[in-house]
């Protein structure tokens, strides 16, 4: 998988508000399988393809000890979004002291004196 | 000063900023509606919008378009899409597009008048695939520490946050 079509399947398996929750309880610590479906109103089976999905994305491993399956939460997936999150962060950010800069600018051109812009309490 | 607050949702792929600008609020709402205003702002450090490129029909449905340059290689990264919400001067959302690709997000502003400024949140929900190209290219570039800054963010607080 290229590392777009890793984040594209890291998205398509976080759309989902249950696979969200399975990840949300995952990350206080890995639990078997039967343990993680507890919660859910859903039938065992549903929550194994859940986390097949979580699977292939990448975001759950899981391990065998004995009889027991244990799931895992793998984080690297969510620090690739957190990646692109931080993109926008500082995109925004970025425009933001340009807006500020341009208002004060503007403010100056436009002769708006700082008791003329801002209203004062009566 | 830090000034912008942000908040994100790595699962629910939204971004939230909130920052105050010591400004009326029908001044801040023309920054973001009237073109030539607009190109006097827009895009980030390096990069600029200029007037010709932009295109705005500011009503609900209207589209607008407009060219982010990139100041030293000319590079242009296109942006183009369709109001779906104009409240004058309130609030503004729009459906942020990308050609290449069928995904997209929606930038919803909302303005506050205080007694001194303007309170500005905007929210982004939903990413493109450019964007996403664009956090990766910047990953690759050199940002591995920030990865791994990031990862220990995501070990301890983001992880909750979902």
């Amino acid at each position: 998988m290229s590392p777009v079509d890793q984040l594209a399947a890291t998205l398509n398996a976080l759309a989902d508000p249950t696979r969200r929750a399975i990840v949300d309880r995952l990350a206080a610590g890995e639990l078997t399988v039967t343990e993680l479906a507890e919660p859910f109103d859903m039938s065992l089976p549903a929550i194994s393809r859940h986390l097949k999905v979580l699977q292939q994305a990448g975001l759950v491993q899981q391990r065998r000890d004995a009889q027991r399956r244990y799931c895992q939460l793998n984080g690297r997936p969510l620090a690739e979004i957190a990646a692109w999150v931080e993109q926008y962060r500082s995109y925004w950010e970025s425009g933001f002291d340009r807006l500020d800069k341009h208002l004060s600018t503007t403010q100056k051109e436009k002769g708006h004196g700082k008791n003329a812009r801002r209203k004062q309490p009566d | 000063m830090a000034k912008t607050h942000v908040e994100s949702n790595l699962t629910e792929r939204a971004i939230t900023l909130t920052r105050v600008f010591d400004a009326p609020r029908e001044l801040v709402w023309q920054a973001w509606t009237c073109p030539d205003q607009f190109a006097r702002w827009a895009g980030c450090d390096g990069f600029s919008v200029p007037l010709s490129t932009i295109d705005m029909d500011v009503r609900p449905g209207g589209r607008f378009r407009w060219t982010m340059i990139h100041d030293e290689s000319g590079e242009e990264t296109p942006a183009t899409g369709v109001y779906i919400e104009v409240v004058e001067p309130s609030r503004l959302v729009y459906r942020w597009e990308d050609s290449r690709v069928p995904e997209e997000s929606i930038v919803t502003i909302t303005l506050i008048e205080l007694e001194h400024g303007t309170e500005l949140t905007l929210r982004q929900v939903g990413w493109t695939y450019g964007s996403l190209e664009w956090g990766l290219h910047a990953t690759r570039a050199g940002m591995a520490q920030e990865i791994d800054k990031l990862a220990r963010y995501l070990e301890s607080s983001a992880v909750q946050a979902i």
